[in-house]
């Protein structure tokens, strides 16, 4: 029949309506359809047939021989996003023809405070983590905690610039930092490597971290976890416990086709000498009050990709 | 084995009624339509019957620095775990004495992939991890030739559950290596994973492996770094390594009772959890009410007749419920038994702590450095602290916390031995993240004294050649420990030492907040927890540095707590905007 096509019909395709006769070979092909589907409930079938996956990360910097002095902490994961045939390449080793072939390697970071073409001098460091996924996915959430408590014994961090220590004055005359960026990037599946043709699923860009404060001056609980450590005995007593930053992206429901090459990125600045900055193990480091010499420097990261894989 | 079942219609056969309507009572009953009846379908009914899951491994920065014990030649950066089964699958009596045995019940674990990435800045070359100059960070586009990584996961036996256990792996499960090759002694060939402009293979992935693990057994990654590596002054670094193992594990039905900080909740007048029954059903069409009947394909005895497709198609296009809500509520009617996902969070602990200089590891030789170990003589403790944001439900049924004492510095791995230092594991959850009233509940925690630490499982990975530079009194180089869960006291579960049995996690909401105890007690975070807190932290009050030296307390690329348990099963958000 030309005309014929696959029934959509669930449970069999033989249809018992008025006017038609059912004969033996009617019910048992009915029969047979009815324990064929229910006997292989599929995906689609269900209401929820994806398995969430956690992806984490983080680390907590040394604390750094002298206090007010540059970190001892070496920068990777942090390096630098913009390349440059003489800078931010081992100088005693050439670079070949034709290199750099990402000039720009990050797509919407732009810092107004850096100039992008003088990386000698300043820079943006991305912490880039790479993720193959074979299936098809779903990016369900993503988080950021920078637990930056100030504290003797570690340094603290307050997310806030002192004016004469940042290159250019902030909007609206505010000092909070507003030069963490976050990205998603997939890349372009027919040239992987070029990253202007990634294709950008999330940006977070040019946003006041305070307005991510892990918590608005909390009372501490009653209990605190444990084991306590040397600074968690103080914050009962300050009635603190978590001071720091979370910045908090969910329901993000973004899907990503089979054989995705996805990056997640965390760009932090390098700012000239002069002024406080990120990783500055070689130059660097500004004016301010000793917790704001190296705001990047300063804090416990942890983060959180959450991602929607299917049943097999 | 599939459920549902038929007598072919025979030629010549006397047709009754039960030929036709004994299948359709049988879905009717599996289904649980009839009131208090639970759903009986499980995977042996699904097309799909396993749930993936992924050990995914991240280490900020990696260095292969050659005046380092780890930049000698076939010393592997090692990282231990196991899959224990879920709680229920546990073999509650096994032990050292008789052993653990996985049963013909107990789910299998397969190892379907391994995937490796760095970042390379976006370019073919390497991030120098020269220090001495210093390079750190700057892109390499010479040293990126040569460069290889064999990429491994081994088995041993583990010392908690197989009695006279060896210290070192004896098997290999699977193997890749990546890069270039050494064609003959000193020559070395491109490495062309990493070095095209083009298309590089990183993130590289080795798929399709199928190689079941046994759940009571120890399994090491173990990353080696190979032949141009080892070239005088190629220090290099990797910074942001991603190594995850995509494994599969059968889906299996969630927790229904002796579960801890469980939602309360009542259907049909019943609860749904803690009364040891699982989900009551009340699939598609709910018989019992009143004039629903009549539409109902299940229904014979009432109406009689052939079921209509349309009904059944409705229900099927409707979708058979089961999972969670994100927030921790049941679906109003579930269908399906089976629900539930294996998991494993793996937190990376005192990752990339050291400074500028060729020792990675967190040890002795930079007390002064380490976060919160105070002024010298350093007593501690010093904490690592990692807060991982809940997005989805959560049954925690194991905590498992790997030591490393692996030392780079071609000094001798001392492991911490006095009476003085204590080592504590503690995670927890809390809310109050973004919110005004934080509050904290402990559900798992270790504390130890060095001198009297019991480990579940001991390995060595250091080739025998570099084992000069192991502790002569404890020559390994890794340990397992178990993280007992709270409560097992008042509600006692099963695992490798006696702990609490499973503790649900969800943000929860006002149908879910109140919650079952933990530990015997109203959970303090009153049923809405939105993190989950890994905390690890070491300390000796005779001081952290001084005599004797070199004694490790985080090896290269850190410690390591997995958190072992179930997801119920989910769907995708709704897109806003």
């Amino acid at each position: 029949m030309a005309n014929w096509q696959k029934s959509i019909r669930e449970l069999t395709t033989e249809q018992t309506s008025d006017g038609t006769t059912i004969d033996g070979n009617r019910l048992e092909r009915m029969l047979a359809d009815a324990v064929r589907r229910f006997n292989a409930i599929r995906r689609g079938d269900r209401v929820r047939a994806w398995v969430p996956t956690t992806y984490v990360g983080g680390y907590t910097p040394s604390y750094g021989l002298v206090d007010g002095t540059a970190s001892t902490q070496a920068s990777p994961p942090f390096v630098p996003i913009f390349h440059d045939r003489t800078v931010n390449v081992v100088p005693t080793i050439p670079t070949p023809l034709g290199l750099p072939s990402n000039p720009f390697r990050n797509k919407g970071q732009k810092n107004l405070n850096v100039v992008p073409n003088t990386p000698a001098t300043q820079d943006q460091l991305a912490w880039t983590t790479a993720f193959f996924f074979r299936r098809p996915v779903i990016v369900s959430a993503y988080s950021l905690t920078m637990m930056a408590p100030k504290f003797p014994f570690y340094k603290g961090n307050t997310f806030h610039y002192v004016t004469a220590a940042h290159p250019l004055p902030w909007p609206q005359g505010d000092p909070w930092s507003d030069d963490l960026f976050v990205q998603l990037a997939v890349d372009n599946p027919f040239s992987p490597e070029a990253r202007m043709l990634a294709d950008t699923e999330i940006t977070r860009a040019n946003f006041r971290l305070d307005a991510w404060r892990y918590s608005a001056n909390a009372a501490a609980p009653a209990t605190p976890l444990l084991p306590l450590f040397a600074p968690n005995a103080a914050y009962v007593a300050a009635n603190k416990l978590r001071i720091g930053v979370c910045l908090e992206m969910e329901n993000l429901n973004l899907p990503l086709p089979a054989n995705s090459r996805a990056r997640l990125c965390l760009t932090i600045p390098r700012y000239p000498t002069g002024f406080n900055s990120g990783w500055t193990p070689a130059g660097g480091g500004g004016t301010g009050a000793v917790d704001e010499l190296h705001p990047w420097a300063r804090q416990s990261w942890s983060w959180t990709l959450t991602v929607l894989e299917p049943i097999l | 084995m599939s459920i549902f079942a038929r007598k072919p219609l025979a030629r010549g056969i006397k047709m009754t009624t039960q030929a036709f309507f004994d299948l359709f009572v049988a879905l009717r009953t599996a289904f649980g339509v009839n009131a208090g009846t639970a759903p009986t379908i499980n995977r042996d009914n699904y097309a799909e019957q396993n749930a993936p899951f992924v050990v995914a491994l991240h280490i900020p920065a990696l260095y292969t620095n050659r005046a380092s014990l780890f930049g000698t030649p076939d010393m592997p950066f090692p990282i231990p775990l196991c899959l224990p089964p879920l709680q229920e699958f546990f073999d509650g009596t096994g032990s050292i004495a008789n052993g653990f045995v996985a049963s013909a019940t107990t789910p299998v674990i397969v190892l379907d992939e391994i995937s490796v990435s760095f970042d390379q800045g976006g370019e073919p070359a390497v991030i120098s991890g020269d220090f001495a100059v210093p390079n750190v960070g700057l892109l390499d586009y010479a040293n990126i030739v040569g460069l290889t990584l064999h990429l491994a996961i081994v088995e041993k036996a583990m010392n908690a559950t197989t009695a006279g256990a060896p210290w070192t792996p004896d098997r290999e499960i699977a193997s890749v290596t990546i890069g270039g090759a050494q064609v003959q002694p000193g020559v070395l060939q491109s490495s062309v994973a990493f070095l095209s402009s083009f298309s590089r293979l990183n993130p590289f992935i080795l798929a399709d492996i199928g190689a079941k693990l046994d759940p009571y057994k120890t399994y090491v990654m173990m990353l080696t770094f190979m032949d141009g590596t080892n070239l005088p002054t190629q220090n290099i670094a990797l910074p942001s390594l991603q190594i995850n193992f995509k494994l599969h594990h059968p889906i299996v039905a969630r927790t229904q009772s002796n579960i801890q900080n469980a939602p309360v909740l009542t259907k049909h007048g019943q609860s749904m959890w803690q009364v040891g029954a699982p989900p009551l059903g009340n699939v598609l069409v709910d018989s019992t009410a009143g004039g629903k009947g009549v539409q109902d394909p299940f229904v014979v005895g009432s109406t009689g007749g052939v079921p209509t497709n349309a009904a059944f198609d409705v229900a099927i296009r409707q979708g058979l419920e089961g999972g969670l809500f994100k927030d921790g509520d049941v679906p109003p009617q579930e269908a399906l038994l089976d629900d539930s996902a294996y998991t494993v969070i793996a937190v990376p602990m005192w990752q990339n702590c050291g400074p500028t200089s060729v020792n990675q590891a967190v040890s002795e030789d930079i007390a002064s450095l380490i976060p919160w170990g105070g002024a010298a003589p350093f007593a501690g403790p010093c904490c690592d602290r990692r807060i991982i944001t809940l997005h989805h439900p959560l049954e925690i049924h194991h905590v498992i916390a790997a030591q490393s004492y692996l030392n780079s510095g071609l000094a001798t791995q001392l492991h911490p031995s006095a009476a003085t230092h204590t080592t504590a594991i503690g995670v927890g959850i809390s809310t109050g993240k973004r919110g005004d009233d934080e509050r904290d509940q402990q559900i798992a925690l270790l504390s130890f004294a060095a001198n009297a630490g019991a480990p579940m499982d001991k390995i060595r990975t250091t080739p025998t050649a570099q084992t000069l530079f192991q502790d002569p009194a404890a020559k390994w180089d890794l340990e397992l420990y178990p993280v007992p869960l709270v409560g097992f006291a008042a509600s006692p579960g099963k695992g490798f030492v006696n702990q609490g049995s499973p503790i649900f996690v969800a943000k929860g909401d006002s149908k879910t907040r109140t919650r079952s105890n933990i530990a015997g007690a109203p959970p303090l975070t009153a049923g809405i927890e939105t993190t989950l807190e890994c905390l690890w932290s070491f300390g000796d009050t005779a001081g952290l540095s001084g005599a004797p030296a070199n004694r490790v307390y985080a090896g290269v690329g850190g410690n390591w707590i997995f958190i072992i348990g179930k997801v119920p099963l989910q769907k995708p958000a709704a897109r806003m905007g």
